[in-house]
């Protein structure tokens, strides 16, 4: 019961995302078809034809089973593992999974727990008060404790993830980004419980509606 | 030399090389990982083992934006009530998009952040809107990223600073 509860999850997770996928190519491909014909009416755009696979773009293809693979890594499943899930020999998947790698579909990350070597996980809110967006978000990524900056519309301008050892480490990284032209105001942020675990984040992450 | 307290990972030199080209490059071999860092394959093919089980996460992500989602951080009030009561309401409220959720100490007026992903500025409009509907709630703010500008947790540097 449970495996076919699972193979059913499987199955909605696939084609949520080549609904999606599809949703974008076909909203691509209009555009492309828009630019073709006012500059050739006679030029037809191959990847509407193309019914066995979506057409991301001119490199990037994905098919039901390249999709149901992808749902299986990002939910952490190992080769060997997704092969005897979809019943496909292991040499395919690891073919697939090259590929889907090599095309940018989907990727891996490694990274250090801190948090579990007992280091605390922020978020710095920048305002600023110039247009000199990109030059403040680079001097902040460069500050040590920095990990990333992401340059956000809507509240505030840019967002700092920081990964600090005391409140003194957080209070100079403070005061290090006060003291760069242009910012005009700080809010900060320690996480102190978080309700996603990696795995659910990342199965999240397929949930996609249709 | 240091040991991680909970996991007891000795975190010395080659541990943190081995961490730093890993990070780096999450496919590197352990064959190419040995002669950069100049040390036995078999130290590196057992060290590395231990640092995956233990202190090295590594997972498989997809590109969101190449998927046609776009990506904000929401800043939630909570102003009445069980935080996490009223937390775990928002994310079931909101499943299909938020991400992740986190409660939060520091801003006296923010104290939980989602991270959410949505197709359309209408999606995002409800989202909010089903958050502001609830009693508990005093503000909702919103911050949609456009651009990562840096990320450099290639560096374990800071372990050191235990």
């Amino acid at each position: 019961m449970t495996i076919l509860f699972e193979n059913i999850y499987i199955l909605i997770l696939s084609l949520y995302i080549i609904d999606m996928i599809n949703h974008n190519a076909t909203r691509r491909n209009n555009g492309n078809n828009h630019n073709n014909t006012n500059n050739n009416n006679n030029h037809v755009n191959k990847s509407l034809v193309s019914s066995s696979a979506v057409e991301l773009s001119p490199t990037k293809k994905i098919d039901p089973l390249d999709a149901k693979i992808m749902s299986l890594m990002v939910s952490g499943l190992p080769n060997k593992q997704i092969a005897g899930k979809l019943k496909v020999p292991l040499s395919t998947i690891q073919r697939r999974t090259r590929k889907l790698i090599e095309k940018g579909m989907i990727s891996m990350r490694a990274e250090v727990n801190l948090q579990m070597m007992g280091f605390k996980k922020g978020l710095i809110h920048v305002y600023i008060s110039n247009g000199n967006i990109d030059q403040i978000a680079r001097k902040i990524s460069l500050l040590e404790p920095i990990e990333s900056v992401g340059i956000h519309i809507g509240n505030s301008d840019m967002i700092g993830n920081v990964i600090y050892g005391d409140s003194q480490q957080l209070l100079q990284t403070i005061s290090d980004i006060k003291k760069i032209e242009g910012v005009d105001r700080i809010v900060w942020s320690e996480e102190v419980y978080n309700f996603t675990s990696n795995d659910n984040k990342m199965a999240n992450l397929l949930n996609f509606k249709s | 030399m240091l040991y991680n307290s909970n996991s007891r990972v000795l975190l010395d030199k080659v541990n943190k090389d081995i961490i730093n080209e890993l990070v780096a490059d999450p496919y590197s071999t352990s064959e190419r990982i040995a002669k950069r860092i100049d040390v036995p394959l078999s130290t590196v093919q057992r060290r590395r083992i231990t640092l995956e089980r233990s202190i090295l996460n590594k997972t498989y992500g997809l590109d969101l934006g190449l998927l046609g989602w776009r990506i904000a951080d929401l800043l939630i009030g909570i102003d009445k009530g069980d935080l996490r009561s009223t937390a775990k309401n928002i994310i079931q409220q909101n499943s299909e998009n938020i991400i992740s959720a986190s409660l939060r100490i520091g801003s006296p007026e923010i104290n939980m952040v989602a991270q959410i992903r949505y197709k359309s500025s209408q999606e995002l409009h409800q989202v909010l809107q089903n958050i502001r509907a609830l009693d508990t709630i005093g503000r909702v703010e919103w911050s949609e990223l456009v651009e990562e500008v840096a990320n450099d947790n290639t560096d374990v540097s800071r372990i050191t600073l235990i």
